[in-house]
């Protein structure tokens, strides 16, 4: 099994990351191609779906926090869902759940763009 | 040593002792991230067989993991093929980890009040690191390991409030 593989797909104008594997220093670049993928065509509202991901290192969550600002200033977010408890406690650990919003479910986050632009 | 060559470890090696009587597991491979994964799956099966629970054993893992990254990333820049060695000292009370290098002596960096915030609004992508590691583990510090090599030392107790005894 490779390392990490991605996929997405689009929920409306919301895009759905799937990273499958771990995402570390050898493989974030892998990670942080796919967000740049989903920025550089204008979808910049990001779920981060984590089912698949075992666990995530800092250089992981300093992708995110690499390109947050980003996304955020063209009107989008990272958002993340279904994380196991080994990627909640590195969240934990670094108060990383006040950077970004975790939902329990993929529905949840991507229902969650609609929700804050119906409230705008 | 090439980069492709194999980890070694001598877990079985009943000369793998320690002076202090603590018996030791050593392991030794090039600086190459590919080897990121590996490492940290032995650091926490080591936590677990030396009796931490699993979430603990996960934590220390993470530390593991992020002091081995800021060894290639740091201190040897990215270059691959460089030694790594990491020494896994189970004892009664605690967990001492070495990682020992030869490249550019690594320092802890003061960081007064960590800020997050702060690090997405420069949009920086490190510099959680060494955060993590004093966060999960009781005990961090940087200093020499003889023939001018360099360490980091990890230290986890069993009982978190037998922190600095």
């Amino acid at each position: 099994m490779a390392d990490l593989s991605m996929a997405s797909e689009r929920r409306g104008d919301v895009v759905v990351i799937y990273p499958r594997g771990f995402i570390n220093a050898h493989t974030v670049r892998q990670f942080e191609q796919e967000l740049e993928r989903a920025m550089e065509s204008g979808r910049n509202r990001i779920v981060i779906n984590g089912s698949g991901l075992s666990y995530i290192a800092s250089a992981g969550l300093g992708a995110i926090m690499g390109h947050i600002e980003d996304v955020r200033s063209q009107g989008g977010d990272i958002r993340l869902t279904d994380l196991n408890e080994t990627v909640l406690n590195i969240l934990n650990v670094l108060g990383f759940n006040h950077i970004c919003r975790v939902f329990d479910s993929e529905q949840e986050a991507v229902t969650s763009y609609s929700e804050a632009a119906s409230n705008d | 040593m090439s980069p492709d060559e194999p980890i070694e470890s001598n877990e079985d090696d009943p000369s793998a002792s320690r002076p202090n009587g603590r018996s030791m597991l050593e392991l030794r491979f090039p600086s190459n991230t590919k080897y990121l994964h590996m490492v940290r799956e032995l650091a926490r099966r080591i936590a677990e067989s030396t009796g931490f629970e699993a979430a603990e054993a996960e934590k220390i893992a993470m530390a593991v993991n992020e002091a081995t990254t800021n060894v290639i990333e740091h201190a040897y820049h990215g270059e691959e093929g460089r030694e790594i060695e990491i020494h896994f000292q189970p004892g009664g009370e605690s967990l001492d980890i070495q990682i020992i290098h030869d490249g550019d002596a690594l320092q802890e960096v003061p960081m007064p009040g960590f800020d997050l915030d702060k690090l997405v609004a420069e949009r920086r992508k490190g510099g959680m690191g060494i955060y993590i590691m004093k966060q999960v583990m009781d005990g961090l510090r940087f200093g020499k390991a003889g023939s001018g090599k360099s360490m980091c030392v990890l230290v986890r107790y069993k009982r978190r409030d037998r922190k600095g005894e």
